[in-house]
């Protein structure tokens, strides 16, 4: 049966926290999710279309390294919500629909005119719990590639700080209810980072240190914070 | 995944090509004891770039095609025949590419037909058009069993020379042929897949866009 089409869409919101807090961040959420964490390491890739070709377009490739074999996504994402609508809700909603895709995409992309804007290498893990909708935490560092595709070469943007988001997936018609699921959900995450629509600038916590300490303090507490 | 092979129905010069033979080669194969056992219907869409300045020379490909099989409805499969590639993707690829708009839909090829038990045999009989033109009739012979090109190529063979020798008894107006692919020029093994069946259907949609119909 041929899957319907819907315009699909992201939620998100992101925020920082200091490198010496994540583990404190995954004790909080391996409590609030109750699953294990995923593994992330990401070799991102965002290709642009070639200047004479259509419209301008980008594409980004997703090389995911962490399963014995690596997984290719090509994710498009589009346009954001914008102008009163975007004002109403407290996250980005974005268009995006990834395909997975075989090893040679880049190579397929090359080919229909397609030039490497940049890479970069993402290193972290994630938590996927199910509330209204299936939220996704991202711990990442993001890692810039000083070489063309020499991943092992990568060094951290920046040191000290690691990228945190928080995602759900929507469509036209739900993003309310993704945004809302993910607002309730960050507020849990609240003594540690801030988070909110991405671009909107926002620094660490002053709270994070403490919550952290505690956190530490207590070891895994799945009870205490579900 | 079993072995597959794609034969092409090329009528004889001067020679209209009409449904006659798609109804033939399943009247054969009935006779023959074949069990219907489904409608089906694959697609082929050919893309060529959108570009701004026609004129200016591109280091582009010119085309590439998109194909789906209603059998895998989860997948994709993408050829550049130019360029001896051939990607596998989700469903949804298609409507990437659509919201890219660098590329856009040129050709649409459909094949709709039938598909029968012989035996060890899996084959599908399918008129080849584009919009109401009828351009091609094939047949795609599967055999269930093995998976491997190299230990399945005599048998392969005898069946096709077995169902060359058939229809050469039955209409003077064409022959089949078997459409052979380089698959170790696309980097592919010896174990058959979607993407040896994605290069077979290219090859057959470039021969009915060459046949004058």
């Amino acid at each position: 049966m041929m899957k319907p089409k819907v315009e699909s869409k992201e939620c998100i919101v992101q925020g920082i926290i200091e490198t010496q807090h994540v583990e404190a961040l995954e004790v909080l959420l391996q409590g609030l999710c109750g699953v294990q964490k995923e593994k992330l390491k990401v070799h991102e890739l965002l290709l642009k279309s070639g200047s004479n070709l259509g419209t301008s377009s980008e594409v980004r490739l997703l090389c995911s390294l962490e399963q014995p074999e690596p997984v290719w996504t090509v994710a498009h994402i589009g346009g954001a919500l914008k102008g009163a609508a975007s004002d109403q809700v407290s996250a980005l909603v974005r268009n995006r629909e990834d395909s997975r895709v075989s090893s040679n995409a880049l190579r397929f992309f090359y080919a229909l005119g397609y030039k490497l804007d940049h890479e970069l290498l993402r290193v972290g893990f994630a938590f996927h719990i199910q509330r209204t909708v299936r939220i996704t935490v991202s711990v990442t560092s993001v890692h810039k590639i000083p070489k063309l595709h020499a991943i092992d070469e990568a060094v951290p943007v920046t040191p000290g700080l690691q990228l945190v988001e928080v995602s759900a997936p929507s469509t036209s018609d739900t993003y309310h209810e993704a945004v809302a699921a993910i607002s309730s959900f960050s507020e849990f995450l609240a003594p540690l980072l801030h988070l909110s629509k991405p671009g909107v600038t926002t620094g660490v916590v002053s709270t994070a240190s403490g919550a952290a300490g505690s956190l530490m303090s207590r070891g895994s507490s799945k009870g205490a914070l579900s | 995944m079993p072995v597959k092979r794609l034969y092409f129905w090329q009528p004889n010069v001067g020679v209209t090509l009409t449904t006659q033979i798609f109804n033939l080669l399943c009247k054969c194969i009935e006779d023959a004891n074949g069990i219907k056992e489904c409608r089906l219907k694959a697609n082929i869409v050919q893309y060529r770039p959108i570009l701004k300045d026609e004129n200016q020379r591109m280091d582009i490909v010119r085309e590439f095609l998109g194909i789906s099989f209603e059998e895998q409805p989860d997948k994709h499969l993408f050829v550049i025949r130019s360029h001896r590639l051939v990607m596998e993707s989700d469903s949804n690829l298609p409507s990437i590419f659509d919201k890219l708009q660098s590329y856009r839909k040129a050709i649409t090829l459909n094949f709709e037909g039938f598909q029968y038990k012989f035996g060890d045999f899996q084959l599908k009989v399918f008129k080849v058009s584009q919009s109401e033109t009828l351009k091609a009739v094939v047949m795609e012979v599967e055999y269930l069993p093995v998976s491997s090109l190299e230990k399945t190529r005599a048998l392969m063979d005898e069946f096709f020379e077995i169902w060359q020798e058939l229809l050469s008894s039955k209409t003077p107006s064409g022959h089949i042929f078997n459409i052979d692919p380089n698959f170790a020029d696309y980097h592919l093994s010896d174990h058959y897949s979607w993407q040896h069946t994605a290069v077979l259907y290219s090859s057959a949609m470039a021969q009915a866009m060459s046949t004058r119909n």
